[in-house]
């Protein structure tokens, strides 16, 4: 423990002992003296100094260091001061949480709408183009239908056009050639009815108005008198005159007619 | 130390004016590497800082930050795996002497025992190396080797003794050498036989 006297750490009485065994034991004296030796070898070995550039590393490092805390204590005193500003909207904790929960939800619902309303339209446009085609194979079983021999079937036939909001010239003509020639007064009378949803189109209306000369059972022109008067038409009040002139009308019909006339004019 | 834990950056720049030169001082004696020991002591004060709230105040702030330089230094030279000397700094700083002094003043003998000693210290095992920097070098006393390296007085001392022996017997292999090469004419430079 020759380390142990080298560095001072020996006892006096345990350096005085080191001393008394040196002088008789030479094997330990020379491994003692080698010893002092390494140590006065080390003290001599130098001191290494660092290079200037190295404080001055340290330093601009320190301004670094204090100035990134900062930032980042400036940056949380901001968020706090945020917080607490806004802290009289979310007087209790459940309150904050509640609009919180809203909040998302809302954006949730944002995103999650976008592509729904996609594939609605797409469907939405899958069912025009169904309804479309129903309405189409509609008009067709109509047309066929109207020259069916039983009058039932003429009327079932009629009755297609309720599910037809918008009829195309095709269909009108095919109800008005039933309204003036169709044998059965049920089956013309169904067609006026049938016709006047179609009475904002001008054709139609137009229609309805050659339609009154046409017309030789008293109920059909009743009815189509009082049509007129529902429409507010006042072209019609020609027809209706020279309906009024014709021989042979029917009582009521005349009666009907001359108050009707009246309303309309 | 505690000031700076309770956020007086500026403070460390105290420690550092203190410390500083010890630190170096360990560190190159231990690697042998000026420019790696003064980044090394760079980043012990920066994981002082970074760290500071795990100095619990009670103990040294001097073995708290051997602590600290030990572990640096051991992350370094993990990254190296291998220990050595790759710069030869005492020789350059002998050198440096060497020319200002007058040649025939010069001790030859002890120049050469100086080239021995580094390149005995330079094979030694880090372990030891390190113990030796400490008690001869930084001077630090058994009982503060004892607590930076978390063991017993006791087997600071057994280390110690242990790591002396060893450099005694690794310098005088070297010398052994040494004298040989002399003795047979050869009067080269002893470090291109001495460093391996």
């Amino acid at each position: 423990m020759f380390h142990l006297q080298l560095t001072g750490e020996l006892e006096p009485s345990g350096s005085e002992e080191l001393r008394e065994h040196l002088s008789g034991c030479d094997t330990c004296r020379e491994e003692f003296e080698m010893t002092e030796r390494l140590w006065e070898l080390m003290a001599a070995s130098g001191d290494p100094q660092p290079s200037g550039s190295m404080r001055e590393k340290f330093y601009s490092g320190l301004q670094e260091y204090k100035s990134g805390m900062r930032n980042r204590l400036t940056w949380l005193d901001k968020l706090k001061d945020r917080v607490s500003a806004s802290w009289y909207l979310f007087p209790r904790p459940g309150l904050a949480l509640n609009s919180v929960i809203i909040i998302a939800a809302f954006i949730l619902g944002l995103i999650v709408r976008q592509p729904v309303k996609k594939t609605d339209t797409s469907y939405l446009k899958q069912i025009d183009s169904l309804s479309s085609q129903v309405s189409e194979i509609r008009q067709m079983m109509m047309l066929s239908l109207l020259d069916n021999p039983s009058a039932s079937q003429r009327i079932k036939a009629v009755k297609f056009t309720d599910d037809i909001p918008q009829a195309g010239k095709k269909v009108t003509d095919a109800l008005f050639t039933t309204l003036n020639n169709d044998p059965d007064v049920n089956v013309r009378l169904v067609t006026l009815e049938a016709l006047i949803r179609y009475a904002s189109d001008p054709s139609v209306r137009q229609g309805l108005v050659e339609s009154i000369s046409k017309q030789d059972s008293p109920v059909m022109q009743a009815a189509i008198s009082e049509v007129m008067v529902r429409l507010s038409e006042k072209r019609s009040i020609p027809e209706l005159k020279k309906l009024l002139g014709k021989e042979g009308l029917n009582k009521f019909v005349k009666q009907n007619l001359q108050k009707n006339l009246n309303k309309l004019i | 130390m505690r000031k700076v834990k309770e956020g007086d950056i500026d403070k460390m720049g105290l420690l550092y004016e203190r410390y500083y030169k010890e630190l170096f001082r360990y560190l190159c004696k231990v690697t042998g590497k000026r420019e790696v020991s003064e980044d090394l002591v760079h980043n012990v004060f920066f994981r002082m800082l970074k760290y500071r709230n795990g100095f619990a105040g009670t103990g040294e702030f001097r073995t708290w930050m051997y602590h600290i330089a030990r572990n640096a230094l051991y992350d370094s030279l993990k990254k190296e795996r291998r220990i050595s000397f790759h710069e030869s700094l005492r020789t350059r700083e002998f050198e440096e002497r060497l020319a200002e002094e007058d040649p025939a003043e010069r001790d030859r003998e002890k120049e050469n025992e100086l080239k021995i000693l580094e390149s005995a210290m330079a094979e030694m095992p880090v372990e030891n190396r390190e113990l030796l920097v400490m008690v001869r070098f930084q001077e630090l006393k058994y009982a503060e080797i004892a607590e930076i390296l978390s063991i017993s007085e006791g087997a600071v001392k057994v280390r110690v003794h242990r790591a002396v022996n060893q450099l005694r017997e690794i310098y005088l292999g070297m010398y052994k050498k040494y004298k040989d090469y002399e003795l047979s004419g050869f009067q080269g430079n002893v470090s291109s036989s001495a460093h391996r």
